[in-house]
């Protein structure tokens, strides 16, 4: 019990910091906000009604606080840009970017577990030769790469999967939703499937060098059995792996809603941010920042379910 | 000792880009930015290497120079994360047990941050550029080599040679440079590479959304960008920069695999 308050404390702790660190780098560091918005012509009054509008002239630890305050209330603020709710845009495209996140972790989870497994048991054979290499190459193909390639493989030679963009009418039209998230599904998992891949391999041939092997081999089970008696074992580290590796999967979305034009929260984030719309980025990287530590608790809860012992 | 394979791939592939690179400073084969428009989307041929793109700009040209704008940013980056890692890492690992603490909280806040997200706020806050770029993958980069750097340094300062040299009365500072910097070189090493890599795809990708690298400096992500909606009548446009952006982080990689087999040969057991 103690470890899960002491992991809820650093957790909620990182989130502090964090906020800290996003809410200094985007107030503190620029110039003026309400110059960046109105352009360095604009007359002084312009220029102090939007900082009053916003509350920028008031003290940085004050906007800080507030900002805090208003977000645990769910109130995200408004766009510079459009005056828009943040809390109703953020909201409207978490639709797509979950579902992505979320297909790409489980996936590359799954997949990776298998090919630890599968390799492990056949040491030299030639198609583990041929796995390894393949993930070597995996962790050395960006994420954006990886998204064009597949673009290039399945939208436009084999023309089977939409290149990009996600139905105007969201999930209702459940069949395209699904048919459009694919191929960047795929992208975002690709890289962290390769890597997590390695770890499995090494968990399992670590397995299937423990006492726990040779007696489960002893009393009569085939290699494949023994070891997926123990593949509990062989996951844990994998889960570990990819809880650190949370944060990276949350930023290749961003990079993958970019490629694929799918309206999600990190291709606002980038529209956002090439539009300077401070107030709105320093939100949206909360709700990002919030996502990645929610993801590594969830994460982490299933290595505790599969490994009781590192709850004690 | 066994040669490494990776050892060997990843020093090979890493000389070359290198080279490459060193090479753009004096010639390239034309100039990068020269527009040719009756040459646009020139097949390669003997002339040009690799074709022209859609300016008629070489692009054997533009990949050299790429070199030059990737690795010199994989290279600032490294040192600033090499730098920060080396030296939060000695100091927690030498430091009274709250600083330790705190240092730690910091680090692992950060590295819950990762390069690119921190550099997405960076170039929100500072506008794009590749220095702002460099510095906060640097700053990313410099949180993980950190937690590796002090898990290492506290090894050592308890090793029974430190503490012997610490009762013949040496000093903190002499106990920090001469043992646990000098031994950490090692580890450095593998960490470099490691920062490498992340700055190569880091910067790639920046510069791929129009955040890193502005023009006209040519790069291998802008290129990418560039040339992806040619994709359907073009592929080998947007396949060049992007074979040299997986060879670069490939080689990367391989070098750090290899420095690592050579210090722990337990490894050799995985392959």
């Amino acid at each position: 019990m103690s470890g899960v308050l002491r992991r809820l404390a650093t957790g909620v702790a990182g989130i502090l910091f964090s906020t800290i660190a996003i809410f200094l780098l985007l107030r503190a560091l620029p110039g003026d906000v309400a110059t960046a918005r109105l352009g360095t012509d604009a007359t002084p009054e312009a220029l102090a009604e939007l900082r009053r509008e916003y509350g920028f002239d008031r003290p940085l630890v004050v906007q800080y606080f507030d900002w805090l305050a208003d977000a645990a209330r769910g109130d995200l603020g408004r766009s510079l840009l459009s005056g828009t709710s943040v809390t109703d845009d953020v909201l409207d495209r978490l639709d797509v970017t979950l579902p992505l996140i979320a297909a790409s972790t489980a996936l590359s989870i799954v997949v990776a577990s298998a090919v630890g497994r599968r390799t492990a048991l056949q040491r030299r054979h030639r198609r583990t030769v041929a796995t390894m290499t393949l993930t070597q190459l995996g962790l050395a193909v960006p994420t954006f790469v990886v998204a064009i390639v597949l673009i290039m493989l399945f939208a436009v030679r084999l023309n089977v999967l939409p290149a990009g963009g996600f139905p105007v009418d969201g999930w209702s039209a459940i069949g395209a939703s699904l048919r459009s998230l694919v191929l960047p599904t795929a992208a975002l998992a690709a890289s962290q499937t390769a890597m997590l891949a390695r770890f499995a391999r090494s968990s399992a041939l670590d397995f299937a060098s423990s006492d726990a092997f040779r007696t489960a081999r002893a009393a009569g089970r085939s290699r494949h059995a023994a070891l997926l008696s123990g593949r509990r074992l062989v996951v844990a580290p994998v889960l570990t792996v990819a809880s650190l590796q949370v944060a990276t999967l949350v930023t290749g979305a961003v990079v993958v809603e970019s490629v694929f034009a799918l309206p999600g929260l990190g291709s606002m984030l980038v529209r956002d941010i090439a539009n300077r719309d401070y107030p709105k980025v320093q939100s949206v990287l909360l709700v990002v920042v919030l996502m990645v530590f929610a993801l590594r608790a969830v994460v982490n809860f299933a290595n505790d379910r599969l490994d009781p012992r590192r709850s004690e | 000792m066994k040669r490494s394979p990776s050892l060997v791939a990843g020093t090979a592939i890493v000389t070359c880009l290198g080279g490459l690179a060193m090479l753009s400073v004096f010639w390239t084969p034309y100039d990068p930015l020269a527009v040719d428009s009756a040459a646009r989307f020139a097949a390669p041929t003997l002339q040009h290497l690799l074709g022209t793109d859609q300016l008629g700009r070489d692009v054997l040209s533009n990949v050299i120079e790429g070199a030059r704008t990737s690795l010199l940013a994989a290279f600032a980056a490294t040192v600033i994360a090499i730098t920060i890692g080396a030296a939060l890492g000695t100091a927690s690992a030498v430091a009274p047990r709250w600083l330790d603490g705190l240092l730690s909280a910091v680090v692992t806040a950060v590295v819950a941050l990762p390069a690119l997200l921190l550099a997405l706020v960076l170039a929100a806050a500072r506008g794009p550029s590749t220095s702002t770029a460099v510095v906060a993958i640097g700053i990313a980069a410099g949180a993980s080599v950190a937690a590796v750097t002090r898990f290492e340094a506290a090894a050592i300062v308890r090793a029974p040679y430190v503490l012997a040299s610490r009762f013949s009365g040496a000093s903190t500072a002499l106990v920090v440079r001469r043992h646990v910097l000098r031994n950490l070189v090692p580890t450095l090493a593998v960490q470099s590479s490691g920062a490498a890599s992340i700055a190569i795809v880091a910067e790639s990708t920046l510069s791929y959304l129009g955040l890193g690298t502005p023009p006209p400096t040519p790069s291998w992500g802008r290129m990418l960008a560039a040339t992806q909606q040619y994709l359907l009548v073009h592929p080998l446009l947007t396949l060049w920069p992007a074979v040299f952006v997986c060879l670069a982080v490939l080689g990367f990689n391989l070098l750090g695999d290899g420095l690592r087999e050579r210090l722990d040969p337990t490894l050799a057991h995985y392959r």
